[in-house]
């Protein structure tokens, strides 16, 4: 028995839908990731908080307890210099350095927050959400 | 109307292509990130204190304790310039500051003692600082910091305000400065930053 006319396109249409899966779910996955790239939750909430507004030089780098850590700390970068940092134990603190704690005048769109949590996530960067450094 | 082979393909992998963002943004990342803690300090709930010198001379340190709005038990560490309590910037002017959402919070009702430290780079004119501080509920009898470096530990006294302070010039890593949290029933909690 000859197969149907239209067989080879059937068979072409299932991979090409497949694949199109795949790179969506990967383009996805990287817009979902560039637009956290300010504050989001990896098991507790962490990263770049702006203050009042988003140039006033006030921010905070911050990383809530919880998900079992003990140890949590949040540093703030400037054009890529240290401005300072706060470390916190035991299981109810949350993390906060706030810029001002720390001099002002910074340039909050060229500021990071380098966080980490001990058991949950290891030390990463947040960016400003108006990134300009 | 029929649908040509192409047109079918094209709007095949576009639905395929918005159920796959949709399944990466609901897989990476979770859920949108829930408000944190609220540092948001009750008005007239700030109390002042301990203040103590500063390790090279400089202004005097001391802590602002406050309850937040979500009854958080919250600290904030600055320096004192006569009566006012502030900051200073980094081209070594003091500045005052109000009651402000820039302290750290956490819960006493759930554990003993909240411990902190901060750590300062050393700026034009202004050395490096390490300060440890930290807010004590009423069942804590003492804090002692120990120095990994074998020197005797240090006894922070713990205001009435419940904080406990110790500005050290240069800057320190937390895991040299364990702290020893005791119970007035005698029972010891150790922070050993790790």
């Amino acid at each position: 028995m000859s197969p149907p006319p239209h067989a080879p396109a059937r068979r072409l249409t299932t991979p090409l839908v497949l694949l199109a899966l795949v790179c969506s779910f990967s383009f996805g996955a990287i817009v979902r990731i560039a637009f956290a790239d300010s504050y989001h939750t990896a098991c507790v909430g962490h990263g770049f908080v702006h203050g009042n507004y988003l140039d006033d030089s006030s921010f905070y780098g911050r990383v809530e307890p919880g998900c079992g850590s003990t140890l949590r700390t949040c540093d703030l970068y400037t054009w890529g210099s240290w401005d300072g940092g706060q470390t916190v134990t035991g299981t109810t603190a949350t993390c906060t350095a706030w810029s001002i704690d720390f001099g002002s005048s910074y340039t909050e769109c060229a500021s990071t927050t380098h966080v980490e949590s001990s058991g949950v996530f290891s030390d990463h960067v947040h960016k400003a959400s108006n990134w300009c450094g | 109307m029929r649908l040509t082979r192409p047109v079918k393909l094209t709007a095949a992998a576009l639905a395929s292509g918005a159920l796959g963002v949709s399944a990466a943004s609901a897989l990476v990342g979770g859920s949108a990130a829930p408000a944190p803690q609220d540092p948001t300090p009750v008005a007239g709930s700030e109390r002042l204190g301990p203040i103590v010198p500063d390790p090279v001379g400089g202004l005097q340190w001391a802590l602002r304790a406050y309850t937040s709005t979500s009854g958080g038990d919250c600290v904030e560490l600055g320096r004192m310039s006569g009566e006012r309590f502030g900051q200073i910037d980094a081209d070594g002017t003091f500045r005052a500051l109000g009651l402000d959402a820039g302290g750290t919070c956490g819960d006493l009702s759930s554990e003993p003692a909240i411990v902190v430290l901060n750590t300062y780079p050393a700026r034009a004119g202004l050395a490096a600082r390490t300060v440890l501080f930290g807010l004590a509920s009423p069942a804590v009898g003492g804090v002692v910091v120990q120095r990994r470096d074998g020197s005797s530990g240090t006894r922070p006294p713990i205001g009435a305000t419940g904080g406990f302070l110790l500005p050290l010039a240069g800057t320190i890593a937390a895991s040299e400065l364990p702290v020893t949290v005791t119970l007035a029933d005698g029972r010891r909690v150790v922070h050993d930053w790790r």
